[in-house]
């Protein structure tokens, strides 16, 4: 009894993958990621130029918006619609205290702690909301904060504020501060995947009753995850505040939040890759269909997300990869649900 | 102390304002009452229904008045094919899925009209509505284009009302929104009062936007403006009751313009945002919805 106990415990937190009909195991998959990580790395003294550094740059930190999405929608289930919120928040603490003087750490620290403070009570708040409700709350948060940082002359109302004094660090040091960001990212969502917190999050966005009636700590977990989910986009807000030297209230706007929603669901909800993918391949298009077709640029975030939920709504990753469990979860299932007709026509399934 | 003259004049405007607010909501809370999907998109079909009526006022001189049948006929064709086409496969389906769809359309919609109309503001800034009636007595200033937006919303709901009530396509809607499966057992044709339902709802946002042009200017952007105060609207009222986005009407317009005398318009606006998360710490199901109805999808 013990050994399926924990085959089957270690199964359902790794499993095996296959992509377009190669089997990777966990180990492979890991190998991966970590060459991967180091050619990211090596990058910038490969001799890219500036200019698809800035790219980069760019790109992974919208890649981390759609990660924190990703935490909250798509490991927990609660559909925040406003999350941009905290990229917003985390870009004016950071360019606040830059202006104050402070160090470039120091912000960045500043954004990484109004990520966290502000993402507690709005999360005590409107997690006592479900579904439709949950997502206007934080979506009226959000409208609200951009229209309340518009009258603020504080932060500079309508025009926002500028950075004047250069941060220093190049275009080579924005570049690894955001990696840094999204590599803390890849470890989170990694171990929220193979961590029973995080299968218990998975639960709660499975069906939360029934998680709750089976002693899960809903209420705890959903706010725990959704202050996790609030760091990234306000560290990301932070890095992105210093990088442009200009922020506004335009940043808490709908637009923000959709591209952040269409990132995550176009690559894939509930995965690690999907804000990965989905964040690359929305920024392209963004980027590129900017320089030929301004006008258009909308368009394509429209009809992206209207063909996206259309017809794979459960974005790249979701479609592309097949999950299985390895052989000795197959085994130890049947020999405990010997006698069900219906385990026995799952068996084998991959 | 404020003056109570600039307190009714306040007033007045606020229940004038809550009258066209409450057309606005109304075709909202219709589709969700017996589709049960939140029409994101919904905002963007008043900025299109606003176009129309502005286009045929502007180019053919056509009174903004009699555009509203027209608009409302164009839009409620316009809504049949995308309810087939994109909104029945996502019915039923997960939250994320109906919000992020009915978003991308809305953006695809806004987007469409800044390439074929440009992203300027439109006005109907007809000279016979323009300038106000005084109430003699109380010494209140009543816009002519306010009111004349009041009246007809107001006409409008009361069509609504009667189509509801007294028709039996009303009785039909009435008894889809209550329960589909009894309504199909009863043998209501539930695939096409569904159908009815949305281009109505459609054809009554375009005619609440017509209305909203000859008071404010309007650009293809100011779609999610109002299909987020048509929400905090159908909140208030209840989701589904065409009562309650009336009473609902009525008090975020007075709200709105009431606040005024403290804080500025803008403001304003944030305010009703707030007021919406108020609702939902307070009562969910707001006035005249049903507590016990389900508050997630799950």
């Amino acid at each position: 009894m013990g050994d399926s106990d924990t085959s089957v415990g270690r199964g359902l937190l790794q499993q095996d993958i296959a992509f377009l009909g190669v089997k990777l195991s966990h180990r492979q998959r890991l190998v991966l990621g970590g060459v991967s990580l180091a050619a990211l790395v090596a990058l910038p003294y490969l001799g890219l130029s500036t200019y698809y550094l800035a790219l980069l740059t760019t790109m992974t930190l919208f890649i981390c918006l759609a990660g924190g999405f990703n935490i909250i929608a798509g490991f927990t289930g609660q559909l925040s619609l406003g999350h941009a919120a905290f990229f917003g928040l985390g870009g004016y603490a950071a360019i606040l205290m830059w202006k104050t003087g402070y160090t470039l750490y120091a912000s960045l620290g500043a954004a990484f702690v109004i990520g966290i403070l502000t993402a507690i009570p709005i999360g005590l708040v409107m997690l006592r909301l479900r579904g439709l409700y949950f997502a206007f709350g934080t979506l009226a948060v959000s409208e609200a904060t951009l229209i309340i940082f518009s009258g603020l002359g504080a932060v500079g109302g309508s025009s926002g504020l500028n950075v004047t004094s250069s941060v220093g660090v190049g275009e080579t040091g924005f570049y690894y501060l955001s990696l840094g960001i999204l590599v803390l990212l890849a470890v989170t969502t990694y171990m929220l995947k193979h961590s029973i917190f995080g299968l218990r999050l998975r639960a709660i966005r499975d069906d939360e009753a029934k998680a709750e009636a089976q002693g899960v700590n809903t209420w705890l977990y959903k706010n725990v995850a959704f202050v996790l989910s609030a760091i990234f986009p306000a560290l990301a807000g932070g890095v992105y505040a210093l990088y442009f030297a200009h922020i506004d209230p335009t940043i808490f706007g709908a637009n923000q939040n959709i591209n952040m929603q269409l990132m995550a669901v176009l690559g894939g909800l509930g995965t690690l890759l999907g804000p990965i993918v989905g964040g690359a391949l929305f920024y392209l298009t963004f980027q590129y269909t900017g320089i030929l077709f301004p006008d258009a640029q909308l368009l394509v975030t429209g009809v992206a997300l209207i063909m996206t939920i259309l017809f794979i709504p459960k974005g790249i990753i979701g479609t592309l990869f097949k999950r299985s469990w390895p052989s000795q979860v197959n085994q130890a299932q049947t020999e405990s649900e010997n006698d069900s007709p219906t385990e026995q026509s799952h068996r084998g399934d991959s | 102390m404020v003056e109570i003259e600039y307190f009714t004049q306040l007033v007045a405007s606020g229940l004038l304002l809550g009258g066209l607010y409450a057309l606005i909501a109304v075709g909202l809370t219709l589709v969700y009452g017996v589709l049960h999907i939140i029409n994101l998109a919904h905002g963007s079909f008043v900025i299109l229904g606003a176009f129309v009526g502005f286009w045929g006022w502007e180019v053919f001189g056509i009174n903004p008045y009699l555009m509203i049948i027209p608009t409302m006929i164009l839009l409620f064709i316009v809504a049949l094919p995308l309810k087939r086409g994109l909104f029945d496969p996502i019915q039923g389906t997960e939250l994320l899925n109906q919000l992020l769809l009915t978003f991308g359309i809305a953006i695809a919609l806004e987007a469409l009209m800044t390439i074929a109309w440009s992203a300027n503001y439109r006005f109907i800034g007809w000279d016979p509505i323009v300038g106000a009636a005084t109430v003699p007595g109380v010494g209140i200033s009543l816009p002519y284009n306010r009111l004349g937006a009041f009246i007809f919303s107001l006409v409008l709901f009361g069509a609504l009302y009667l189509l509801l009530y007294q028709t039996k396509i009303g009785r039909a809607i009435r008894a889809t929104a209550e329960s589909k499966d009894t309504a199909s057992i009863v043998g209501v044709d539930v695939e096409r009062t569904e159908l009815m339902v949305f281009g109505l709802g459609t054809a009554l946002a375009g005619a609440s936007g017509v209305l909203l042009v000859t008071i404010v200017p309007l650009n293809p952007y100011s779609g999610i403006n109002y299909v987020l105060l048509a929400f905090v609207i159908v909140t208030l009222g209840g989701m589904g009751s065409v009562f309650g986005s009336l009473v609902g009407g009525f008090l975020i317009g007075l709200v709105q313009t009431v606040t005024t005398i403290w804080i500025s318009t803008t403001q304003a606006e944030a305010l009703v945002f707030l007021l919406l998360i108020g609702i939902f710490i307070v009562r969910p199901a707001g006035l005249f919805g049903t507590p016990s109805e389900e508050l997630s999808y799950g």
